[in-house]
């Protein structure tokens, strides 16, 4: 049986050296993607909250204005990585990392909260139906596409090898 | 276990866990399952013991009641009372109540249940904004009470209804005429003031609860036993054919009491306070109201042929006739024809929707009667509507009769169906095939204006093409017309949820209705079914009529067969109500077209119904 389990063994490459090469190191065009639409995403969620859905409730306005403030942060600390010096980079990049943390935070509050009015509906109106359990669900699900996904893949890009050695953490 | 795997386990477990731990806790703080109700013996029982004196023999469920005597639709005397079972609270309600009039119907209401108000809860108050409060409690089920300071006050669900603070929020300042939802704030105050702080009540210090509530019957039937109502409505009666038949002779009884010597109909009345439209004062009319309404009574006479409908039909028409005298509107055409149309004393714009029903009603009229002494003033109108109408088949629906030019722009809900229908039915009378000509262009213009990507997914409000549609068969039998209307009955299906589709709602079954939060509103429930029953119709004469329609219309017409004012739920209703089909079940207003609607389905299906299906 051991016998049957040992794999042949690929025959070892003789190490070859590689000639410097004269091809400059390709740019890593990732941050500045991320900070493009990190910035968008401030000015559609900005306009979102003035022009269509204000809201008169404290609790509400500071929630969700967290969104915009939130991703604004995750935007400058994204684009830290174009300045020059290496303390500013380290900071930026736990800037945007406490700030994509905080956004996928405020997601996970925001379904918390869609959670409750839906047990609350359900409390007193009983079981509502399949139209308005399938809007509850698409709202969900909506908030995870639409508000948690960017943040989430940004946070993944910062913390890969790549991401880290750009901000001068590796 | 690793620290990485540790990890991973928390990252996919705990949120669902605390997802999963907050909507429970919110769910089991607001819940008032549904009562286990009393039998029909132990309700015999109560009112026995409220009527006779001798000690109630129901030693169960709750010992919180609330009697309330009610005489001419008004509450004389209410008192609370309170004990360890349903029993020793009504024996105690009855020392309370001194004597009790013969002619008073007594109402019981055993509360049942306590669970927080609006987002009084702790975990509740951070759910989404407007939920909370404005859909804080299950209007006509529920109730409210309030404890502050040793003094507490109850407020019954039909009390909530009256107060009409149930569907009066407005959610956003940018639809002002959008009203939904609980006006708490306004609801604490009435609750204060009963308790006697006479302040708001902190949304704290109140609590929801749901009752079982039945009612004594009127007092020529007490030999029957009392009716358990539910949002305050008595069980509707099986569907049949006759069933639908007497509600539709009692909603033309209702219209025809609502209709003045003068022959305009007292628009809206109040069930609760009585306050009834003065039709001999300028204020809130419609004309194609008006002319819809006459159109039913018509359509009641042909079908029933019940005599004392026709005198208030003809006196209804020379209202009309009244307001053409004026001559506001009559106009020679260049090719000699004589047009004129229906306008109303205050307007100066005839609506397109106010001549076409005129002609529907006066056609309806020659067709039960054979008497043609409308017919002259029907071609007129219909000439209008033909000058109105494009080359297209859109129509345009208003006319400024001061400068005789037609509005290009505007368009209303409705008016092009009604338009179609008043030119199929004109066709029908007189076999001129420009009517059926320009029906049919209509029509086309209706059914083919949803011909782009979404029109697949949508429809709007079609009643009235899908009555043209099947009014305009045999001279038009396109295959696209069913196919539409088919189309809308399944969109429609979607909005009516059926029997336990929604357990607390059941009371819904068979209405239209977007979500179970918003009670539904009777009038689509009639227009709609109108519609279905001429696409039933229209499959039939192609062939087959659906099933799947067929049983829509069933489910509907069962709900507002409830719906509608019956002797045995007339308790609280003041003034001649009886016939009447409120706006919703928290809404008490009867608007003629309310009755119209709801009624002249009831009639047409009374024709077939009780015949299997082809």
């Amino acid at each position: 049986m051991a016998k049957a389990r040992k794999k042949a063994q690929p025959k070892q490459a003789s190490p070859t050296v590689l000639a410097p090469s004269t091809v400059p190191p390709r740019r890593d065009l990732r941050p500045h993607i991320y900070v493009a639409i990190d910035q968008l995403f401030v000015i559609v969620y900005t306009y979102l909250l003035v022009a269509v859905i204000p809201n008169r409730l404290a609790s509400a306005v500071v929630h969700l204005w967290a969104l915009p403030v939130l991703m604004q942060l995750l935007a400058l600390g994204t684009a830290s990585a174009f300045v020059l010096g290496r303390d500013q980079q380290r900071t930026g990049w736990w800037l945007a990392i406490g700030a994509a943390t905080g956004v996928l935070l405020v997601t996970v509050l925001l379904i918390i909260r869609v959670l409750i009015s839906a047990a609350f509906l359900a409390g007193v109106y009983g079981a509502f139906g399949k139209g308005a359990a399938m809007s509850g669900l698409i709202g969900v699900a909506l908030l995870v596409e639409v508000v948690a996904l960017v943040p989430l893949l940004q946070l993944k890009y910062l913390r890969t090898r790549a991401g880290r050695r750009l901000y001068g953490m590796a | 276990m690793k620290r990485r795997t540790l990890a991973l386990v928390l990252v996919w477990t705990l949120p669902s866990v605390v997802f999963l731990a907050v909507t429970a806790v919110v769910y089991r703080a607001y819940r008032i399952e549904p009562p286990d109700r009393l039998t029909e013996a132990e309700r015999v029982e109560v009112m026995k013991t409220l009527r006779d004196g001798h000690a109630c023999g129901v030693h169960r469920g709750s010992g919180d009641v609330v009697v309330t005597l009610w005489r001419d639709g008004r509450p004389t005397a209410r008192v609370e009372a309170h004990g360890r079972d349903v029993g020793a609270a009504i024996d105690q309600a009855r020392s309370q109540l001194h004597e009790i009039d013969a002619a008073a119907r007594i109402e019981v209401d055993l509360i049942i249940g306590h669970a927080p108000l609006g987002s009084a809860h702790w975990l509740a108050a951070y759910g989404l904004p407007f939920i909370g409060d404005a859909l804080a409690i299950n209007p006509g089920i529920e109730g409210i009470g309030g404890e502050l300071d040793g003094k507490h006050a109850l407020v019954l669900p039909h009390e909530l209804v009256a107060t009409k603070l149930l569907s009066s929020t407005r959610p956003s300042e940018s639809l002002p005429d959008f009203a939904m939802g609980v006006d708490l704030q306004r609801i604490a105050l009435v609750i204060g003031q009963r308790a006697g702080v006479n302040r708001p009540m902190p949304v704290t210090s109140l609590f929801r609860f749901r009752t079982d509530t039945f009612v004594e019957q009127p007092p020529d039937h007490r030999d029957r036993p009392p009716v358990a109502l539910t949002r305050g409505v008595p069980p509707p009666p099986p569907l049949s054919s006759q069933a639908l038949r007497e509600a539709a002779l009692a909603g033309g009884r209702y219209l025809v009491a609502h209709l003045s010597p003068s022959g305009r109909y007292i628009y809206e009345h109040d069930l609760d306070t009585g306050r009834k439209t003065d039709p001999t004062k300028p204020g809130a009319y419609s004309m194609p109201r008006h002319a819809g309404t006459t159109y039913f009574l018509s359509e009641l006479y042909r079908i029933t042929k019940e005599e004392w409908l026709r005198e208030p039909i003809e006196r209804a028409f020379a209202h009309l006739a009244e307001l053409l005298s004026a001559g506001r509107c009559a106009r020679t055409l260049p090719d000699g024809q004589v047009m004129d149309c229906v306008l109303d004393r205050s307007e100066t714009v005839a609506h397109l929707g106010s001549t076409a029903l005129t002609v529907v009603a006066l056609v309806e009229y020659q067709r039960a009667t054979g008497d043609k002494r409308y017919l002259p003033l029907a071609m007129k109108f219909a000439t209008f509507l033909l000058y109105m109408q494009r080359a297209d088949g859109s129509f345009r629906h208003l006319y400024d009769a001061s400068t005789q030019q037609p509005d290009d722009k505007s368009m209303l809900l409705y008016y092009s169906g009604e338009a179609a229908l008043a030119l199929a039915r004109m066709h029908t009378i007189t076999q001129d095939v420009r009517y059926a000509r320009a029906a049919e262009r209509a029509l086309d213009w209706l059914v083919d204006w949803y011909d782009f990507f979404m029109g697949g997914f949508l429809y709007g409000e079609e009643h009235w093409t899908c009555i043209a549609a099947e009014a305009i068969w045999p001279v038009s039998k396109q295959a696209k017309y069913r196919e539409f209307c088919d189309g809308y009955g399944a969109f429609l299906r979607l909005q009516q949820p059926r029997p336990g589709d929604e357990p607390d709602e059941d009371d819904f079954a068979g209405a239209y209705n977007f979500t179970p939060f918003v009670p539904p509103y009777n009038t689509p429930a009639g227009s709609r079914t109108e519609a279905m029953i001429s696409t039933y119709l229209l499959g039939v004469h192609h062939g087959r009529g659906d099933p799947e329609i067929r049983d829509q219309i069933r489910l509907t017409l069962q709900y507002v067969l409830g719906q509608q004012i019956r002797p045995e739920g007339d308790f609280d209703v003041v003034g001649d109500g009886l016939g009447g089909m409120p706006a919703t079940p928290i809404d008490r207003s009867v608007r003629i077209d309310y009755v119209q609607h709801v009624c002249s389905a009831m009639i047409r299906a009374s024709e077939w119904i009780d015949r299997p299906g082809t």
